[in-house]
């Protein structure tokens, strides 16, 4: 188990009379080596979630497993910093914590304060840069220069220098255009199925959830709805209809063509492996 | 992640809340002034009577408002220390060595507490129960008058109004860059000088370019919608006075009319 709520509780502004209480009880565990993707409304708790995992926020009540981290409330956690390394978390719009004078330099920002030499953090640079497809001639280059998608990839790669084991994505795709989003979740992908990180991602976006993530955690009101496996909930039309989602549209497709007289497996995550399936059918 | 301090709006529906921010305005400079007139302990007890019946009309807890005079307590020791090293009339009531102290440097820090106790009282009860842009709208209002010697009554309020606007914004915006960079390993409690320094930078340089962004985009909004600085203008919330915006208006200035006479008969 990579991370583990145990009764996790979180109230903003506990002494006004205007609190929030944003986590109500949560127990959850999310598997290592997965992607696990969290859904759920605007002001459903998930953006306070995630705060935790990086000790960003401390509960109030309960504690966090995280590898092999246990964070309680109240008293001083000691070894924040490694916490941090091991959980990288990559916050909505990361183009803005871009900060130094060149490309290279700001992906190195981050190995750097985890005390990595200056030689390492920039060699570790290169491979994150490297890895979201971030060309040689951009390092030398101010991150501000940039397009929005370049510019988000260099923050992401930012992350990936620390080498982390868990990797936290805040609503990755917010803002790209569609080349954009399907170029970073195949980096996400990647990252997981040939690197075995364990990717989290914050998201509203029901169809990248479904064709992207193995595991779905769903929040509302401070509570955890449901979790576990992406493909039961999506194929629950009671969880659907209770918790008003967006069906994705490769559902309503499978759904549709069941109703032509196919036969599509409910597994089927993505166009390409519907369309294979479908020409086989045909073919056969 | 709000912090509660001095200067937040807290959005009640309490009397308070409902009355017209000229009419508060005007009250605060009212009942500051009133605070700073008298000399004798009892004014002070009334005054203090009066500021609690503020905060509790105003749904306030105490404890909310005690909270933001905690930079004053620095500044109180801070003078106690000035005045007992300076003030060296009164009786003596204490002597070690060459330090002495004096009945009037005592009397005097308390005095100075109180009367800043009670201004910042009353001021937290003013910016916590009126929205800042009413504030500003108000501030027009009282500032009016100077239009007659050309002076920009409009245009500096809009500054004051925007600038008050975007508070909330940017330190949220700060908020989230510091979360970021904490991410990314700043440590922005420990560290030495030199991570100190890139640690503010971290945060500074991405909130400046937020903030320019920002300053942008709210330039064309403005203009899309006719802005034209300067120009007439009408108004889409007109300000009215009530019946309870005179009583408070009146019973402040019988606060400071009865802080006068004390000051000048006991």
């Amino acid at each position: 188990m990579a991370i583990g709520f145990r009764k996790i509780s979180y109230i903003y502004d506990a002494d006004m009379p205007y609190f929030h209480d944003a986590l109500k009880s949560i127990d959850l565990d999310i598997r290592e080596h997965r992607i696990t993707a969290i859904i759920g409304e605007t002001g459903s708790g998930k953006s306070t979630l995630v705060q935790h995992l990086n000790a960003l926020l401390i509960p109030q009540l309960g504690h966090i497993e995280i590898l092999d981290h246990v964070i309680r409330p109240g008293k001083k956690n000691r070894k924040l910093k490694q916490l941090r390394k091991d959980v990288g978390l990559v916050f909505q719009f990361p183009e803005y914590q871009l900060f130094e004078e060149s490309v290279l330099e700001d992906a190195a920002f981050g190995p750097r304060s985890f005390g990595y030499s200056k030689e390492e953090a920039l060699d570790r640079a290169r491979k994150a840069l490297a890895s979201v497809g971030i060309p040689e001639s951009f390092f030398d280059r101010n991150p501000m220069e940039l397009s929005g998608g370049q510019k988000r990839r260099v923050a992401i790669a930012g992350i990936l220098a620390s080498d982390p084991r868990i990797l936290v994505l805040d609503e990755p795709t917010a803002g790209l255009d569609p080349d954009g989003t399907r170029l970073l979740l195949d980096i996400v992908l990647s990252l997981n199925r040939e690197h075995g990180r364990t990717v989290i991602i914050v998201s509203h976006d029901n169809d990248m959830v479904y064709s992207y993530s193995d595991d779905t955690v769903l929040m509302s009101n401070g509570r955890v709805v449901y979790s576990g496996d992406t493909l039961s909930l999506f194929n629950n039309s009671r969880l659907i209809e209770e918790n008003h989602l967006l069906v994705p549209r490769i559902v309503e497709l499978k759904n549709r063509l069941r109703e032509a007289g196919f036969e599509v497996s409910p597994s089927t995550r993505t166009v390409d492996e519907l369309a294979e399936e479908i020409a086989g059918e045909i073919g056969r | 992640m709000m912090r509660a301090g001095f200067g937040k709006y807290i959005a009640l529906d309490s009397p308070f809340h409902r009355l017209d921010p000229r009419a508060k305005l005007l009250a605060l400079v009212i009942l500051v002034v009133s605070v700073f007139i008298p000399l004798n302990w009892s004014s002070y007890f009334l005054l203090a009577i009066v500021v609690f019946i503020v905060i509790r009309l105003s749904y306030l807890k105490l404890s909310f408002v005690l909270r933001t005079m905690k930079p004053l307590l620095f500044l109180l020791v801070f003078l106690f220390i000035i005045n007992a090293l300076t003030l060296k009339r009164g009786e003596l009531l204490f002597e070690w060595r060459p330090l002495a102290l004096y009945e009037d440097a005592v009397v005097f820090t308390v005095r100075i507490g109180i009367r800043l106790f009670l201004m910042i009282a009353f001021t937290t009860c003013l910016t916590a129960t009126t929205k800042p842009l009413d504030l500003t709208l108000a501030i027009e209002y009282i500032l009016s008058p100077l239009g007659i010697i050309k002076f920009p009554v409009h245009e500096v309020a809009m500054m004051i109004s925007i600038a008050l606007r975007f508070i909330p914004t940017l330190s949220s915006e700060a908020g989230r860059i510091m979360n970021a960079q904490k991410s990314r390993g700043v440590d922005f409690e420990e560290g030495r000088l030199f991570e100190k320094a890139s640690a503010i930078l971290s945060v500074a340089v991405p909130l400046f370019t937020i903030a320019f962004e920002r300053a942008y985009q709210l330039a064309d909004a403005m203009e899309a919608r006719g802005y034209v600085p300067g120009a007439e203008r009408t108004r889409y919330r007109a300000l009215r006075y009530r019946r309870a915006d005179g009583v408070l208006l009146s019973l402040s200035l019988t606060i400071l009319v009865l802080m006068i006479i004390s000051r000048i008969c006991l």
